[in-house]
């Protein structure tokens, strides 16, 4: 949220902040450097608003229930920005649905089928690119799963895993995704056609409450919207 | 050649019998643009005689040696005729020609250092007998000298498992390679070689699989260098970049290859679809379609009547042994090919599932097939 706080469209209601006092509350690191943008209705679900470099977060739902789209609706705005994004394991994409979602596919580096060796693959990958995203289809190793957390923290990257169960990643996630139900809109017994679908989240980020979530992915018009928050606690 | 087991299954992996020439003055003075040039003229006179060459490095050359062998007649004779044909250049600047054949780069590149033919299948006692500090990784050699490992061949004879364990992923590569089982070492390769041979403007270097990186960001080039490195690695193949072919079927046109770097700009913003389907599209394009059949609710096939609309409700449909229910359906929407693929003409119908899946399945006038899903 913070990280899109300057940007020009937004109309300013609030008074300029006197110069001497914004440069006291300015970070050391700007907090573009340590985040990759997130397109803004998304933005809202995250922990503070963005992508942050350097972490692992976790998109889980069965197969169909559109995990791969969330996950790709998160890596979108940092795709169209310039940032290069990898996809690891995703056999047959649709690469016109990518397209729709944001991606720029000029820079998306596609790893259909790395098989046994994917993990060198993932951990190669995460040298070249900024963002990755790796769909993992059995339970990962621990080892394996400590080692890429550590390699994309190092590499500064942020590395989106996307799995039908949550347990399939053995490590806590930064950010947790959980697809509860996916509900498509705008189709019927022979008319109409798919429009839009409407899924229940659990957001669990690191030091927050669970959170329940409706997203659209996509929505009406073909963006990503998010309809409401439960707010913290129970489900 | 080596054999390892995998389960039960024994994998026999063939290593490529390689030819590694090494002009060895041209490789201290690594930032000569002389010997850049000497090293050029030296590619595009092996070139002539074996087309396939390709620079490893500065002063390191590469060729498959089976083919031109064959050719020439023998191993030793492709030798002596690229030692004829280098003479002159090599000897007008003062430097050696070292020549070596292994079976996979890595052992080819020691034993043009030692300038031996290693006779084909010898490759892995040829590895077994080198240094362990030929893998040029320090912290791997100091470690396994600690542990009395001196040589590949002891390295080699180490569990992968305990490997991984102990050293990680690198050195599980640098095994792979001691064992003969991959081809080459990460690092081997000076990615930036043929980017430097192209700034030279060299004539007739025919052997470049990689663009010139015209205008682009560190980034970009970052991300190009590593997809370079994996294809390297695991194969032309094993790094895509979505590709537009205009004018086929999307379902159905390959419209991933492999990364190259000269092919950059690449998917318009509307890929072309024929008859477009409503978007959203499907997140998954099934390369391989499978056939389903689709039943009404008192389990009768449904296809396409003449007037192009199913021929009954459709309750259900049948993918290889499991059954699923359909709660809504789209279509069906022909989608007409050019005038002349008429006959091709399909339907293409949008289903959902009573479990709230939507998929996308095609009639091609015999039958049903899945195409797509909305992942």
């Amino acid at each position: 949220m913070f990280a899109f706080s300057d940007d020009a469209n937004q109309p300013r209601r609030r008074p300029p902040v006197p110069s001497a006092l914004r440069d006291l509350a300015r970070p050391v690191v700007a907090a573009a450097a340590r985040t990759l943008p997130v397109t803004q209705s998304l933005s809202s679900i995250l922990p503070r608003g963005a992508l942050r470099r350097g972490s692992v977060s976790v998109v889980s739902g069965s197969q169909g229930s559109g995990a791969i789209s969330l996950a790709l609706a998160l890596a979108a705005e940092a795709s169209a920005q310039g940032h290069w994004c990898g996809v690891v394991g995703i056999s047959d994409p649709g690469a016109t649905a990518m397209s729709e979602v944001g991606m720029d596919l000029r820079r998306v580096l596609f790893t259909p089928e790395p098989s046994k060796r994917w993990l060198e693959v993932t951990a190669e990958l995460l040298d070249g690119v900024e963002l990755l995203i790796v769909r993992v289809q059995a339970a990962v190793a621990f080892s394996a799963a400590r080692r890429l957390s550590a390699r994309a923290r190092e590499r500064r990257a942020a590395l989106i895993i996307v799995t039908e169960h949550r347990q399939y990643w053995p490590l806590p996630a930064d950010l947790g995704l959980s697809i509860r139900s996916s509900t498509w809109m705008g189709i019927g017994r022979g008319d109409g056609h798919l429009r839009s679908r409407r899924l229940e989240l659990e957001v669990a980020a690191r030091g927050e409450h669970l959170r329940l979530v409706s997203v659209w992915v996509p929505s009406q018009d073909g963006a990503i919207l998010v309809a409401h928050g439960h707010g913290h606690g129970d489900a | 050649m080596a054999r390892y087991s995998l389960h039960t299954v024994t994998v026999t992996v063939m290593l490529e019998r390689t030819m590694v020439l090494w002009i060895r003055d041209a490789r201290s003075k690594s930032n000569d643009v002389a010997a850049l040039r000497i090293f050029a003229e030296a590619l595009s006179i092996v070139g002539q005689r074996c087309p396939f060459v390709e620079p490893v490095r500065l002063g390191v050359m590469a060729l498959p040696v089976r083919s031109v062998a064959r050719f020439f007649g023998g191993e030793l004779a492709i030798c002596d005729l690229l030692r004829d044909d280098l003479a002159e250049l090599l000897e007008h600047h003062a430097m050696e020609l070292h020549i070596g054949i292994a079976d996979g780069l890595f052992a080819a590149v020691l034993a043009a250092s030692h300038e031996e033919l290693v006779a084909a299948g010898e490759t892995p006692s040829f590895l077994a007998r080198q240094a362990i500090e030929r893998l040029h990784r320090p912290e791997i050699a100091e470690l396994c000298q600690r542990l009395g490992i001196r040589t590949l061949g002891a390295f080699a004879m180490l569990d992968e498992d305990r490997v991984l364990e102990r050293f990680g992923l690198d050195a599980v590569h640098c095994h792979r390679v001691a064992r003969g089982v991959e081809p080459e070492l990460v690092g081997v390769r000076d990615p930036d070689i043929i980017k430097r041979l192209h700034l030279l403007e060299a004539p007739e270097i025919a052997t470049t699989q990689v663009g010139f990186f015209g205008g682009t960001s560190a980034r970009d080039e970052r991300a190009q260098r590593i997809a370079i490195r994996l294809q390297s690695h695991f194969g032309a193949s094993s790094v895509q970049v979505a590709l537009d072919k205009p004018g086929r079927d999307p379902a159905e046109r390959a419209i991933f290859d492999a990364f190259a770097v000269e092919q950059q700009t690449v998917l318009h913003d509307s890929a072309p679809w024929p008859a477009r389907l409503p978007t959203p599209s499907p997140m998954t394009i099934f390369t391989r379609p499978r056939d389903i059949q689709l039943f009404d609710e008192f389990d009768q096939a449904i296809g396409i009547d003449g007037a192009g609309l199913l021929s009954a409700t459709p309750a259900v449909y049948r993918d290889g042994g499991s059954r699923y229910g359909i709660a809504a359906w789209a279509g069906p929407w022909p989608v007409t090919g050019p005038w002349w693929r008429q006959q091709q003409r399909k339907n293409r119908l949008q289903i959902l599932t009573s479990s709230g899946c939507a998929v996308l399945a095609s009639h091609d006038g015999r039958g049903w097939q899945l195409v797509g899903r909305y992942d």
